[in-house]
Order: structure tokens, then sequence, then C-alpha cells
């Protein structure tokens, strides 16, 4: 071959070499759960979660890839999270209750991607869609329904990269699920526990039946005693007479306060869950096991009904599978002292 | 119809009001069983402890506190639409229920225990009330209702924003429910011993409405003519600020904010007893105190949840108020 | 007897002076009208002399006490205001409107009783409208509505009645018994200060008659002091007075 041949060659592979590497990486086009097809670039490494279900979720699966937080983690749960994200900046949320992101200061977090986790409507479509549009960041909308807690995981962990991860992940929560209904099938309906959710100090909050509050005390075969004007339920105010009329047999809070003084409440004293010492204090740390936000925090909580409502019928210790859940999906290894902090109130 | 004789009525429409409620609830309670509790709570004897404990813990306090709520608001809303000359002013004229309530959810945004939210609520109505009559005396000497009630309707608005700005900080899960909910007013969680501190409260505020009634009711007139009959205008526009403010900001901060009743049963009063304030006020106060517990009545055992108390008197008020005008436009208006 | 005097007074809100160097008596017995073009402070006069705004200067006096060390029931004693009839917000029955003059009688936390209500009654039969006593106030005429206000400042029995422009915006005949009515309180002791727009009734009504006009106050009877020169000086377009074959003078243009 003459040289100027091979130069001729030698300039094209250049050439074409430049081309591939100044040329942005290429992009693939993905699903996400609202059936919207969105680009994204091949490797992502900087997520953004638009709100704190989604944020949870992106700890799950790829603690590495996240730009930082919707809210800071107070500190009572930064124990329970990997070193390496606790310091992260806290940068708003984007969708949901109350935005209070600038976007601009989401264009300085340079993401990759944008993914949110909750409800699929029409409302939150058109919201991805502006965002997307306005910012050119592409934005995935994943289902934030529990039950497809697994096929989450996997849509995600395949878009990020993490799929093995992912494919662990998804697991175990089918395990979980698993449980439950062995367990389910063996409590007759008319043996299942009455429960209600006691929110706030005073405990008169509560969430009614097919609310996303209760959401897993009903998956874990409790019947929620609060009957809600709708089929979807929501928050609702309860007077304490409608509570000793509905009589529950177990009362789950997530306040302390109220965990504490509810003996020395006489307008609850006729209440059959008070009577009995079956008043619960829902665990939090890092992230509460029954609500608040509603993600894949709340598998470990269906862990913890499981042993709560149904201790004869529970496969397994409770502190094993804590540790397991935690090691697994969290990646932190709670001590002894820990799991006791965690589970400080259990039981009447 | 005599004025003794309609006031007479009006109480035996209360006393018959509160019987009813008493024997209404989610948990049934029959006529006799009442009865029982309370021979026995009176007379001593054995008991059955939930009977007991929904009528003197839950069912009894919530419809004194309805009682207490209606008849306070009442007062004050008729004790300022003599002061401001004009039947279509609330008891939050000045901004007192506004207040109140961003002292209550800054309260619930802080995470503070339920009496620290309410002692919030009540120094909060009382603050912002403070603040509208000192600007409005900076600004024209206190002599003029116009200055107080625009410094009123800016002050209330500022605390409006407040309010929504704390909307915004809250917890969207844990806290902005709780917010909304108090927002909306309600007696659901009312215990013995939120009757008991209110109760002094009110009597405070009610007794110089009362005492004074009949000044009160010359105020309406105008200050000139007011003063030239012989009355202190400006002693007695400060006693009757104080005291509405006292006995509204102690309700709201139990109840939450409730509208249209300090609106409308003066109103509904005046159709019955006349214009004049020395009657008007004990029939607001009676009529007021029955309304609000009929409503709460209501409000509690309509559906299995509750429904907001501040919704339901909107929702009955306003078009009974409507209702009220078309039959009595020429004695409601002038 | 000198009921009410204002000694060298001056007239006006913070820094503005309206009107300075008024000396002004009352006497019992007598009926006095002040006269004033539109805006002269008229209403601002009668505000200080009842004591509803403080004098810049000088002092009004009741029956020998300063006005500014008593407090505004003791005021209300001495003296009584009849303003120009508007519709109120309230109906109050005329009856309830009359007996709010009791007040200045009444204790701190009192309401009128049934001697009260008789002063009232016998109030509104003195000036013919007892039958209004249970009418709603707002829905009688405007003449009507005035009477009842001057009934109010006589169950308010206060010697001195003063009265804003009561004929204001009354027909021929509500104003004719209105001034006769003025006449006949004097008549019963009493002293009657009025303003009005109308020199004529001053003839009608009044023994004495002060003027408020841009070069200064003037006082005295009223046949000294209303003359044409006066009159004209006074509202700046030429004026004379004359007396009709009947012997009533009349006010008209030169």
């Amino acid at each position: 071959m003459r040289t100027s041949h091979r130069f001729t060659i030698l300039a094209a592979v250049v050439g074409l070499l430049a081309v591939l590497f100044a040329a942005p990486a290429t992009a693939r086009r993905v699903t996400d759960s609202a059936d919207r097809t969105v680009e994204v670039p091949d490797t992502i490494s900087r997520v953004f979660a638009a709100g704190p279900p989604a944020s949870i979720l992106l700890y799950t699966l790829a603690p590495q890839d996240m730009v930082g937080w919707v809210r800071t983690p107070h500190a009572a749960a930064k124990p329970f999270l990997l070193p390496s994200v606790q310091a992260l900046p806290e940068l708003g949320r984007l969708t949901g209750r109350g935005d209070t992101l600038n976007l601009e200061r989401l264009l300085a977090a340079k993401p990759d991607v944008i993914i949110d986790f909750g409800t699929i409507n029409d409302t939150y479509r058109s919201l991805a869609d502006r965002v997307q549009a306005q910012t050119g960041i592409p934005y995935l909308l994943i289902d934030g329904r529990f039950q497809n807690t697994p096929a989450a995981l996997r849509l995600l962990a395949d878009i990020l990269g993490v799929k093995e991860r992912g494919e662990k992940l998804a697991r175990a929560a089918e395990e979980i699920f698993a449980q439950v209904d062995d367990v389910l099938a063996q409590v007759p309906q008319d043996k299942r526990p009455r429960v209600y959710l006691a929110r706030g100090p005073e405990g008169l909050e509560s969430g009614s039946r097919g609310s996303i509050n209760t959401e897993i005390i009903e998956r874990a075969g409790a019947i929620n005693v609060v009957e809600g004007l709708r089929e979807k339920g929501g928050i609702v105010n309860v007077s304490p007479e409608q509570l000793i009329a509905w009589a529950p047999d177990t009362v789950i809070t997530l306040d302390s306060t109220f965990r504490r003084s509810v003996a020395d409440k006489p307008a609850w004293a006729p209440v059959p869950a008070v009577r009995e010492r079956r008043v619960f204090l829902a665990p939090n740390l890092p992230y509460g096991f029954i609500d608040a936000p509603p993600s894949l925090n709340r598998l470990i909580g269906l862990t913890w009904l499981l042993h709560t409502l149904y201790p004869d019928k529970a496969p397994g210790k409770l502190r094993d599978q804590i540790r397991t859940f935690y090691h697994l999906f969290y990646q932190v290894e709670p001590s002894d002292a820990d799991l006791d902090r965690l589970l400080d109130h259990m039981g009447g | 119809m005599r004025t003794a004789t309609i006031l007479f009525l009006l109480l035996a429409l209360l006393i018959a009001v509160t019987v009813i409620a008493s024997g209404i609830g989610p948990y049934a309670i029959s006529p006799p069983e009442v009865a029982r509790a309370l021979v026995q709570r009176l007379f001593g004897g054995t008991n059955n402890g939930t009977v007991e404990t929904v009528i003197f813990n839950i069912r009894l306090p919530r419809v004194a506190a309805a009682g207490i709520v209606g008849a306070a608001l009442a007062a004050a809303g008729a004790a300022y639409q003599s002061l401001f000359r004009n039947p279509l002013v609330s008891p939050d004229i000045l901004g007192v229920s506004t207040g109140a309530g961003l002292g209550a959810v800054t309260g619930i945004l802080l995470g503070l225990p339920v009496t620290a939210i309410q002692l919030m609520g009540f120094t909060g109505g009382l603050i912002t009330v403070l603040i509208v009559v000192v600007i409005a005396r900076a600004l024209r000497g206190g002599g003029d209702v116009l200055v107080l009630v625009l410094a009123g309707i800016v002050i209330g608005a500022l605390a409006g924003a407040a309010i929504s700005l704390v909307k915004v900080l809250a917890d969207p899960y844990d806290q902005l429910p709780a917010i909304t909910f108090w927002l909306l007013g309600s007696l659901a969680g009312i215990k013995v011993h939120d009757v008991a501190t209110t109760i002094p409260i009110v009597l405070l505020g009610l007794a110089p409405l009362i005492l004074l009634r009949w000044r009160i009711g010359v105020l309406s007139l105008g200050d000139d003519e007011a003063r030239a009959l012989g009355v202190n205008v400006s002693r007695l526009r400060a006693i009757v600020i104080v005291a509405a403010t006292l006995v509204t900001a102690s309700v709201v901060a139990i109840s939450g904010v409730i509208g249209w009743v300090g609106l409308m049963v003066p109103h509904m009063a005046r159709l019955l007893v006349g214009p004049r304030f020395d009657r008007l006020l004990p029939a607001s106060i009676l009529l007021g105190a029955a309304f609000l517990i009929a409503v709460d009545t209501l409000a509690r055992s309509a559906a299995r949840i509750e429904i907001p108390l501040g919704v339901l008197t909107a929702v009955i008020g306003g078009p009974l108020f409507v209702w009220l005008l078309a039959h009595n436009r020429r004695r409601m208006l002038p | 007897m000198t009921l009410l005097r204002a000694h060298d007074l001056s007239i006006g809100y913070g820094r503005t002076v309206i009107a300075r160097g008024i000396d002004l008596p009352i006497e019992a017995g007598s009926v006095t009208c002040l006269l004033g073009p539109n805006g002269i402070g008229k209403t601002t006069l009668f505000k200080t002399l009842l004591g509803l705004i403080p004098p810049l200067s000088g002092r009004v006096e009741i029956e020998g006490n300063d006005l500014a060390s008593l407090d505004q029931q003791t005021v209300a004693h001495h003296i009584a205001y009849v303003p120009q009839a508007q519709a109120t917000e309230f109906s109050y029955s005329v009856l309830d409107l009359v007996v709010m003059g009791r007040t200045a009688h009444l204790g701190a936390f009192a309401a009128p009783g049934a001697n009260d209500y008789a002063i009232a009654m016998t109030a509104l039969e003195r000036l013919g409208i007892s039958t209004l006593a249970d009418r709603d106030s707002t829905r009688i005429s405007g003449g009507q509505r005035q009477l009842a206000l001057i009934a109010r400042a006589l169950a308010q029995q206060a010697r001195v009645i003063v009265m804003d422009e009561p004929t204001a915006s009354l027909d021929l005949g509500n104003r004719i018994l209105v001034l006769e009515t003025i006449r006949s309180l004097s008549a019963d002791n009493l002293a009657v200060v009025l303003s009005t727009h109308e020199p004529e009734h001053a003839f009608v009504v009044a023994d004495r008659v002060a003027i408020l006009a841009a070069n200064g106050f003037l006082t005295g009877p009223v046949e000294n002091v209303m003359t044409s020169d006066e009159l004209s000086r006074l509202y700046r377009v030429g004026l004379v007075v004359e007396k009709t074959p009947s012997g009533r003078s009349v006010v008209g243009p030169a």
C-alpha cells in the first residue's frame, strides 16, 4: 500500500474514532411504567429522585447514583443508612404534594435522569412531560403501587444497569409477599385482626379503607375498622366515640407520644386494643415501617406486621429477618443495640 | 311576643337540643341507659364502664363544647355588628380567627403537643388583634372604625399568607393533613380538660358584654351620637374588642376555625327579638349554642367519619342565610 | 341664666384653625340660629360645643364648669345633640330610638326601666308623634324621623339642645312643623342652638343669631345682626331683607 493511501486510511480511522469519542454517549430508548418512551443515556451515573418514595427506591437499588435527597434524613435515621449517602445535599421535592425544587438547581446537579415513584395518572404524566421538555432531562415514572414493587425494582434496575442487584431485591420482595400469603391462608376471615391506625399525638387521625396510609396493614390481612366514604380512602378525622363503637382489637401508631400516653386517656379505656394492651408503635428507622413515605420501606413493615398480628404463625425470628432485610436493601448491619432501639415498645 | 317569652322559649330549645344531642352518637346508648348513667353519676352506684366513659368523657364534653363555641361566636358577632354598625360583620373582622389559625398551625408545624397548639392558637388570636388595634391607633388615633376594619383586613391577609407558607413548609404526609383538618374546624378531639379551661375565659369575656349590653347597643348609632348621649365611646369600644377577642380566641383554640355562626346567628336572633342589642345578645347566645350543638350532632353522626364542622356550618348556613334574606328582606335590610 | 358659654374659642382639627375668637353665650329660654356658608365650620363648632372634639384654644363652659373637665355622661346631662336624620342600618322602633336618650341617666350596667319609657313616651306626645312609637324608624318619613330625634333629645332632659340643620332635606310641611316645635321648646325654658342654610328661619324661630363667616364670628340679637349688608357680606351675593305685608321678614336677591 502506498504511503498516501495509508495516510488516508489512518486519517479516516482517526476521524471515525474522534467522531465516536466526541459525540455524546449513545442513547437508548426505554419505556417507563406510564408507557412513555424516553431516551436515556447508555450509562447512567447521576439520578435525581423526584420525591421521597423515589429516593428510597433509588437508595436501595443504586445508592452510588444518588445526587441528593429530597429531604435530608434526620439524625436518628443516619446510622441506618450507608455512610456515603448521609452527607448528600438536600435538593427539594419535584412532584407530589408541594414542589419545593427550583429547576435551575436541578440542572446544576446535572442528573442523567429523573425518576419518580408513585401514582401513575394523567396529572403526573403531563408533569413528567413538562419537566422533560423544559430541562431536557429524561423523566421516568415508575408505578409505585405496593404489589408492583418487584416489577418496579426490575424495571428501574434494568434502566440503571444494575440488573443483578435488582433481581436479588425483587426476589426478596416476592418472598415477603409469599410469606404473608402463606400465613393468611392459615387464618380464616373471621379471625382476622381488626386494626386501627392511630396517627398524630391524639391518635384521632387515621387512614380509611383503601388509603395509601393503611395499605400494608390491609395487605397483611387485617381489617381496617375505619370505613371511608370512597373505595380509595384518604386521611380522616375520627371521634373517640366512633372508635369505641368500632372496637378495634389492635391499634398501630406512628407517634411515640401517643403510645406513651394512651393508657392515661380515659376516652380510650373502653377500646379493646387498649384494654388488652395491644397498642403497637411502628418502627421508623431509617424509614417508617407502615407509612411515611409509602415506598419499599414498607416491605419490612409487612414482616413486622406478620409477627405482630399473627405471632404464633409468623415464620422465623423477627430480628433475624430485619437484619437480613437491612443488609440486603439498606446495606447496613444494625447491631443488637440498634435493633433494641428500633423495636422499642414493641407490643402492648 | 314579649322578649322575655322569646328568651324563655330559646332556653327551652337549647335544653331540648342538648338532651337530644346527648342521646345521639355512633356508640348506641338507649335513653334509659343515659338516664341511669346520669343518676348513678349524681347519686353513686355501680356503673357500666363503657357507657359511662362514652357519656361523661366523650359525648357530654363535646356537646358542652359545641354549646360554648356557638354561644361565644354568636355573642362576638352580635357585639361587633353593633360596634361596626354593620350587620354583615363577623367575629373575624379584626383577624382573630386567622391569627389563631396561624398560631395553631405553627404549633402543628413544630410538632408540639395538643395543649401547646391550643395555647398558641389562643395567643395568636390575641396578638393579631393587638397588632391591628395598635396600627389603627397609630394611623388615626383610634377614633375611626373604618381604620380598624382596614387594618383588620390587612393583618388578616398577612396572617392568611403566613398560614399558606406554613402549609408549604409542613411535611405533606404527617403535618399537612393535621393542619388542613384544624383549619376546617372540628370538635372530635374535645376532652373534659378543654371545656374546663375554656369556660372561665368565655365567661370572663361574656360578662362585660352582658353587663354593658345597653350601652353597646347605643354604640350602633355612631360615635358622635353615642358620645352625645353620654357613652364613653373609646373606652367602650376597647372593652368590646377585648371581650369579643377573648371569647373568640379561646373557642377557636379548641375547635379550629368555624365560620358563619358569628355572622348568621345574630341575624336569626334579630328576626326574633329585634335589633336592640340588650335583647339581641342573650338571644344570640342561646340560639348560637343550640345551633352549633345541632350542627355538631350532624357532624359526628351523619356519616361514619367526621364531617368537618366548618364545612357543615357553611353548607347549612349559606343557604339558610339566603332563605332568611329572601323572606325577610324588608326587616333585614334598611 | 347662661347655660352654655364659649369663651374665646378657637375650633379646628390638629393644626388647622377653622375659626377663632368665638364668644357665644347660650341663655335658657333662647333660640340661637347659626348661619354660615357651606364648609365654614358650623358642624365643627357644634362638635366642639358638645365636647365631641377638643377646642384648639379657649374653653366651653357648662353652667360655669369647664367642659374639658367633665366626663361624657355628665356633659350629656346638660347638652343634647340632634343630628341630621339619616337612615341607620338597624330598624329600631321609634320608641327604642327615643328611649336611648335616657342613657345619660342610667348606671353603667343598667337598661331603661318603666320610668324611662314613660319619659320617652311623654317626649313623643310632646311632639305629637306618640302614634309612631312602635313603628320602624327606618320606614317613617324624614320629617317624622327628625321629630323622633328631637324627642330623644327631650327624653335626655338636657337644658341645651344643639341641632345640626334640622330642616335640611325636609319638605315644606315638615319644615314648618319642626320650626314650630323648636319655638315651643324655648317656651319650656330650654335653650336651642340650631344651624341652618335658610336665613329666614332665623327670623321665624330665633332670638339670637350667630354668624360664622370667613372674616370672623359675629353674634347678637336677630334684629341687630340680620341686616341686608351683613347677609350680603356673609353669602357674597347681593341680598336684601324685606318685610312682607303681614310683618314677616324675608330675604331675597337684591
